[in-house]
């Protein structure tokens, strides 16, 4: 099986991708340059191998850059006698620069050819082209020197683009280079890296695993990615997307990180896998809230070169705060971290009025290098746009190096000026606080020119007053005077109390007229409850029962008549005492009083009536046939 | 006794120690709010604005509130702008500061005057430009909800409908017994005597009733929805000044609206706020705005 890197599609289907890259940008781009004038896209080259082997693959990446993402076209590279190429493979790239101005964020493409050579020797790869506005711009031209076959014994045999050599024990056919190899060996080995062991394998035969060395992070703090290549078969590239980062000021640590030329193996699951480093980065988070680097995206083709395994990496996740709040320093800057030192030089020393001195001003350290430095402006002292230094690189993991600031200072005051201190507050992530770095710049003399005076013109100062709309500003105020911070406004009635209030006040008033009107309701029903036949009729049979007991016969007759006629008023409505003795069985029966009560009721009164004027009679009438009587009368419904 | 070398040597490094802890905790011992303002007042004064900007923005950004801190940050401002260092949306942060003084005390006449000369300057320079757009008029329900405040306009509709239920109460009387029955010579009254069916007058208080129900219904249907659209413009809302040299509109997708730039130091109301984005009224016009153009007052 060839071991060089499988040919990318052809220069036309490339082209076309291109396009469709920087389609959606086009229409921008030209309507942008009715606004702002156009800047050529920053264009840079590079050989990923400055010595390869004959047959051995390495890469050519183009990469034009620009802040408003110009339009570029046709990516051509002129390759010399004796290598074969494929690509270009089209990318969008993308990244940010961070500062207290803002962030400029640079947008383009990158297009990458991997080259073979066939024959040793030293050759000029010519610096590849893109067009941009008619223009042809180009990278840098670079030498490659091949050697024969077989010379560098742990380099790479075949085109598979992880650079370094492949794992050792690994089979000749390995695409990745090196001895047998050999898929079940699964037991757990001396060199195996127990850092890179993962519990499952997302994939039994290729997967790409991404760690970050945190989950949480300040602005400005930094970040470091990797990204890993997991193999256990043999493949070869046939696309890579990067990670997106596009909420990150980004480094890449790949040089840097020794790792990415060597394989190792781990545990993922049940197998072993080997491991190599794809990828590393020093992210710097430019925002708050929770960052996504996106996933890296590759495409294998599998070792039948039909089958397209496309892998992903995880979209690693950084919570993103900023630094406490608590003893923050005056002039503290988002994103301004990491551990720094600061040192100025000032000359001369002595100059004229209205003259110049140049400040020098160095930062160094390592972190997230700040763009802009707070400097001491006061009145008599401009201070002009600083020309801008830096050698920043990744040195061990971290981003080092220094920024200069380069400033020329004008001083229109005459004496002995002091220039200030500049400071540079800062957030140092190891030591978890605040630190203030900050440098003297000392006074400068500055000796009267040849054309000032010691005092200005009156005239001139009278015209100079005039055209300052701040003249009549009043002076600052140097104390606290009394103020009373007025308290948070919160309303009484404020959402559901606001609706309450609205309707209760109705509702209540509806509320109390109906309580009002059932309660004269129940007054009356118990009033007439009180009056009622059938209570004054039980009353009557009490007041029987009690002259029964004291032996008055005579009385007791009296109540139980009186018990019996309103018993038959309030069964019937009839008055009892106004109808004959006589008809008053059928006046009732035809009031739906039946016979036998009727008669009973008849016979009682009658009873009753005798008992007035004879007291043995009287001793005849019975309570407990009155009581019957007035129960069975009460139950009969009326007409 | 006689001190001896080691003796000596001892309070010499005791000494040295407390001196360093004494310095260490003064050197991380928070600055208090009042000592930080006079640091920045004391820059200012001394034609430092670089350092008084610094100061008295650390001040805003801890959260101190007070009128002679805002005042002395737009006076420092106002000096950068002098001294000709100025930089972009000076004028407009000048006028925030201002702004800010005044919200906190109405009465500040200095404040005033200042944000008349910001505001003065700022009409200068866009005349020179022909950008005559530079006030604007609010619309009619921001007119409206700001004439009273919503407290107000709470109260008021609280009001009406306590009116509604009077009336309510009131419309009741006469239905009710509580109507005189005699008068005072034992005589019925005229609404007892009258028999049922026939027109009586109304009792006047049944009369009052009906108009309070009317004009108090009528009193809530204008009221609740003015109350309700104040609250939720004050809980919604909040005042800005535009810290851009001129601050252009767009949509939530970045795209350009039409219309003129709001000027600097314009008075906006801020609405919902999202990551780089603030939505901004300005008079009848409205759209998306990047949020370092706007400063939110407290």
């Amino acid at each position: 099986m060839s071991l060089s890197r499988r040919a990318s599609p052809p220069r036309s289907r490339a082209f076309a991708a291109l396009l469709a890259v920087a389609a959606p940008c086009a229409t921008l781009a030209t309507s942008a340059n009715t606004v702002f004038a156009q800047t050529a896209p920053q264009v840079t080259s590079k050989v990923s191998e400055n010595e390869v082997e004959v047959g051995e693959a390495f890469t050519v990446e183009l990469m034009a850059m620009s802040e408003t993402n110009e339009v570029v076209s046709e990516p051509d590279l002129r390759v010399p006698a004796g290598f074969s190429a494929s690509g270009p493979m089209i990318s969008q790239q993308s990244y940010f620069q961070f500062g207290t101005g803002g962030r400029k964020s640079y947008r383009g493409v990158g297009a990458t050819w991997s080259l073979v050579a066939s024959a040793p020797g030293s050759f000029n790869i010519p610096a590849p082209t893109i067009v941009w506005n008619g223009q042809k711009l180009r990278g840098s031209p670079a030498t490659i020197k091949v050697l024969p076959q077989g010379s560098r014994p742990q380099k790479q045999q075949g085109g598979f683009l992880f650079p370094g050599g492949g794992p050792p024990g690994f089979g000749s056919n390995w695409p990745f280079g090196g001895g047998g190899f050999e898929p079940d060996e699964d037991q757990d080995q001396p060199g195996d890296d127990p850092a890179l062991s993962l519990p499952r394998a997302p994939n039994q035969d290729i997967f790409l695993h991404a760690i970050a060395d945190k989950k949480t992070a300040v602005v400005g703090e930094q970040v470091t990615v990797s990204v890993y290549v997991y193999f256990r078969i043999e493949a070869r590239i046939r696309e890579s997307s990067p990670m997106r980062m596009q909420d990150f000021l980004r480094y890449s640590l790949i040089k840097d990180a020794g790792a990415s030329q060597t394989t190792t193996s781990a545990r993922a699951g049940n197998h072993r896998y080997h491991v190599r480093l794809l990828e590393k980065f020093a992210l710097f988070p430019l925002r708050t809230g929770k960052l996504s680097t996106g996933p890296m995206v590759e495409t294998y083709v599998g070792s039948d070169g039909r089958r397209l395994l496309k892998r992903s990496s995880e979209d690693i996740v950084v919570q993103v705060t900023e630094p406490p709040a608590a003893n923050r320093p005056v002039g503290f800057r988002q994103g301004d971290v990491g551990q720094f030192q600061i040192s100025a030089l000032v000359q001369p020393r002595r100059v004229e009025e209205g003259g110049s001195v140049a400040v020098t001003v160095r930062v160094t350290g390592a972190g997230n290098f700040p763009t802009h430095l707070a400097i001491p402006e006061k009145t008599g002292i401009e201070w002009l746009e600083p020309e801008k230094k830096e050698s920043i690189e990744p040195r061990s993991g971290e981003v080092a190096g220094f920024r200069s600031f380069g400033y020329v200072v004008r001083l229109t005051n005459k004496g002995t000026v002091d220039l200030g201190t500049i400071e540079l507050p800062h957030w140092n992530p190891r030591a978890r606080r605040y630190e203030v770095a900050r440098t003297v710049l000392g006074a400068v003399e500055v000796k009267p020119g040849p054309n000032s005076s010691a005092t200005p013109a009156p005239s001139a100062s009278a015209a100079a007053d005039s055209d300052d709309p701040w003249r009549n500003l009043p002076p600052p105020r140097t104390a606290l005077s009394d103020f009373k911070a007025p308290p948070e406004a919160t309303l009484l009635l404020e959402g559901p109390r606001f609706v309450g209030a609205l309707v209760a006040p109705p509702f209540l008033a509806l509320a109390g007229i109906a309580g009002a009107s059932l309660a004269r309701r129940l007054r009356s029903r118990l009033a007439g409850r009180r009056t009622s036949p059938r209570t004054l009729a039980t009353a009557a049979l009490d007041d029987a029962r009690r002259a029964k007991k004291a032996g008055d016969e005579r009385a007791a007759a009296a109540a139980i008549e009186r018990a019996i006629v309103l018993a038959i008023e309030g069964a019937t409505g009839l008055k009892a005492r106004g109808v004959l003795k006589e008809s008053l069985a059928s006046e009732l029966a035809a009031n739906g009083v039946p016979e036998k009560v009727a008669a009973r009721a008849s016979e009682a009164l009658a009873a009753c009536d005798a008992a007035r004027f004879d007291p043995l009679a009287a001793a005849d009438v019975r309570v407990k046939d009155a009581e019957a009587l007035v129960i069975d009368l009460l139950a009969t419904k009326g007409p | 006794m006689r001190p001896t070398p080691h003796r000596t040597l001892l309070t010499a490094l005791l000494l040295c120690a407390g001196f360093l802890l004494a310095s260490a905790a003064r050197a991380q011992a928070p600055e208090t709010d009042e000592a930080l303002f006079a640091k920045g007042s004391a820059a200012l004064a001394a034609g430092e604005y670089g350092a008084a900007i610094d100061t008295l923005e650390a001040l805003a950004d801890r959260g101190f509130l007070h009128p002679d801190a805002s005042y002395d940050r737009g006076l420092a401002y106002l000096q950068r702008i002098r001294a000709k260092a100025e930089r972009p949306g000076d004028l407009g942060r000048a006028a925030a500061a201002f702004e800010e003084t005044l919200r906190l005390r109405d009465n500040d006449v200095q404040a005033d005057a200042a944000l008349d000369l910001v505001r003065a300057e700022v009409t200068r320079r866009r005349s020179r430009k022909s950008n005559a757009t530079m006030d604007v008029r609010p619309t009619l329900d921001r007119v409206v909800a700001g004439l009273l405040g919503d407290r107000a306009w709470t109260i008021a509709s609280v009001i009406a409908s306590l009116l509604v239920a009077i009336g309510i109460l009131l419309r009741r009387f006469d239905k009710l017994d509580d109507a005189p029955k005699a008068d005072e010579d034992g005589r019925p009254a005229a609404s007892v005597v009258a028999p049922k069916g026939t027109a009586r007058p109304a009792h006047p208080l049944h009369v009052t009733g009906s108009v309070l129900v009317g004009v108090g219904l009528v009193a809530l249907l204008a009221l609740v929805p003015i109350a309700w659209h104040a609250r939720t413009l004050r809980l919604t809302t909040r005042a800005g000044v535009i810290v851009a040299t001129e601050a252009h509109l767009t949509d939530e997708d970045g795209t350009a609206l039409k219309g003129d730039a709001i000027p600097e130091a314009a008075a906006v109301e801020v609405g919902e706020r999202r990551t780089g984005i603030v939505h901004v009224r300005w008079g009848p016009t409205e759209g998306w705005l990047p949020a370092a153009s706007v400063r939110v007052l407290p």
